[in-house]
């Protein structure tokens, strides 16, 4: 499935935040979506999830997207886990949504088992870590039918040693996961480990101005110099 | 619950018990005034057989007037919820529907419903009815919002808001509220008991009240206060099994 953003604009009471975004995501892409706090990279996934009104056209495989849909699913800052479900309750939640609790069941039980969350299952989300917490809220996500995952800053709230080893256990879990992703985020490392294609929100209004491969040894000076130019 | 939780209330009880018997004993009242505890504990003993059977015609009504009460508290939270134009006219109705005694309306309910089962039930539901519709709208009010939003992005239709998110969201409230219900409910049985009735405690309270039977009488009273006490402490059982994060 490819995903195509043409000529987004959106933003909040009349002001406007993103202009004339385009951007295309290949199948099993990561993309991540860099630039600096308040710059409209939230406001972004927010248009693509429908809950930000937005013009402009996203399609999906060249069908048009309005509002929330199965292609698409959005993960929060905060992994936003109801503190009433068990961790099993938690990631079974967007099939719980539609219905489809039960048979989604056991592909929940050998995804929490991949995800290292084995034996937590029965557990409350208060009796977890903060690495545990997203690690659900990643089964959660992966467990939705959507192909595209809309990650907005997902590590942010953790500890930079829970951060780094979530980063690598992500890199590990993109194909089990089987998903493409479109990452925010303000780190540049993390962007660079985690995504194969890095584009820099800057401006204002925003706009997409710059892009960049992950796998060019130089990406990481080439993103900085970019960012703080004039 | 710790010992140290428990102890200081005992140890207030028998200082207050020991004060009362000595008091008593010391002015020499005569029983149809005020009994000592200790003739109080010896009806207890004597009246026992009458006070459990009426005590479970008792506590019947009152699991009645309960079971409305939440089931309707719940139904109009939810309501007053979903509704806000609902909620807006509904409120100071609720509101003021608790500001009339429920033994100026105890008579009607004996006129509309006759002298069995019913009016007691409504009695029991009428004041247990507003704390849970109170406790639950105010609970789901303070849903997180985040959580509906998520749920919102993740295509949920409003029934499944409120089954997945709202209604769980509004348990601890509902417990408080429902602790606060189960408190007034055996007073609610015992008023619609005093006004008609062949049984129950109301009913045995004012047949050894015209005996002069004080002792007897505050002997019901303290059944009536275990009772209360029970089901308060039926609630935190039930809370613990059903709120476990």
């Amino acid at each position: 499935m490819t995903l195509e953003i043409r000529k987004l604009c959106a933003g909040y009471g009349g002001e406007r935040v993103l202009e004339n975004i385009n951007l295309t995501i290949a199948d099993g892409e990561f993309v991540s979506v860099l630039g600096k706090s308040g710059c409209g990279k939230s406001t972004l996934l927010g248009a693509l999830a429908g809950t930000v009104p937005y013009e402009g056209a996203v399609l999906c495989d060249g069908f048009p997207l309005c509002g929330p849909s199965e292609t698409l699913i959005y993960m929060p800052q905060d992994d936003l886990l109801f503190p009433w479900l068990t961790v099993l309750e938690n990631a079974l939640l967007y099939p719980a949504v539609h219905g489809k609790k039960r048979e989604n069941r056991e592909r929940a039980m050998r995804l929490l088992r991949e995800f290292g969350l084995s034996g937590y299952e029965r557990r409350y989300p208060s009796k977890l870590s903060g690495g545990q917490r997203q690690r659900v809220a990643f089964a959660r996500t992966a467990l939705s039918p959507a192909a595209f995952m809309l990650l907005d800053e997902p590590f942010a709230a953790l500890d930079p040693v829970t951060r780094s080893e979530l980063r690598v256990w992500l890199q590990k879990q993109r194909s089990r996961l089987g998903k493409s992703a479109i990452f925010v985020t303000h780190d540049i490392d993390e962007a660079i480990e985690i995504t194969d294609r890095v584009l820099v929100l800057r401006g204002r209004p925003a706009a997409l101005d710059g892009e960049f491969r992950t796998d060019d040894p130089k990406a990481r000076v080439r993103i900085f110099e970019y960012l703080h130019e004039k | 619950m710790h010992t140290s939780r428990i102890l200081p209330p005992i140890f207030v009880i028998i200082g207050v018990f020991v004060l009362w018997e000595a008091l008593v004993r010391a002015m020499d009242m005569p029983s149809y005034v005020l009994p000592a505890p200790s003739a109080i504990a010896a009806a207890l003993g004597r009246d026992f057989s009458a006070l459990a059977k009426h005590g479970l015609v008792t506590l019947g009504e009152t699991g009645f007037g309960l079971a409305f009460a939440i089931v309707g508290g719940v139904l109009l939270a939810v309501l007053m919820d979903a509704l806000p134009s609902f909620r807006r006219a509904a409120y100071p109705l609720l509101i003021a529907s608790q500001t009339i005694p429920i033994i100026i309306l105890a008579p009607l309910f004996i006129i509309y419903f006759g002298f069995g089962l019913t009016p007691k039930v409504i009695c029991v539901a009428l004041m247990c009815f507003f704390p849970v519709a109170v406790g639950v709208s105010d609970g789901m009010a303070r849903t997180d919002a985040r959580l509906m939003n998520l749920l919102r992005s993740f295509g949920a239709k409003p029934l499944r808001l409120y089954v997945l998110c709202k209604l769980p969201a509004a348990m601890p409230s509902f417990f408080s509220s429902l602790r606060v219900a189960v408190t007034y409910s055996v007073t609610g049985a015992v008023v619609g008991e005093w006004l008609s009735s062949d049984s129950g405690l109301g009913f045995y309270m004012l047949r050894v009240k015209n005996a002069y039977r004080i002792d007897s009488v505050l002997a019901c009273v303290l059944v009536i206060a275990v009772l209360s006490l029970l089901l308060n402490g039926l609630v935190r059982v039930l809370q613990r099994i059903c709120i476990r994060y």
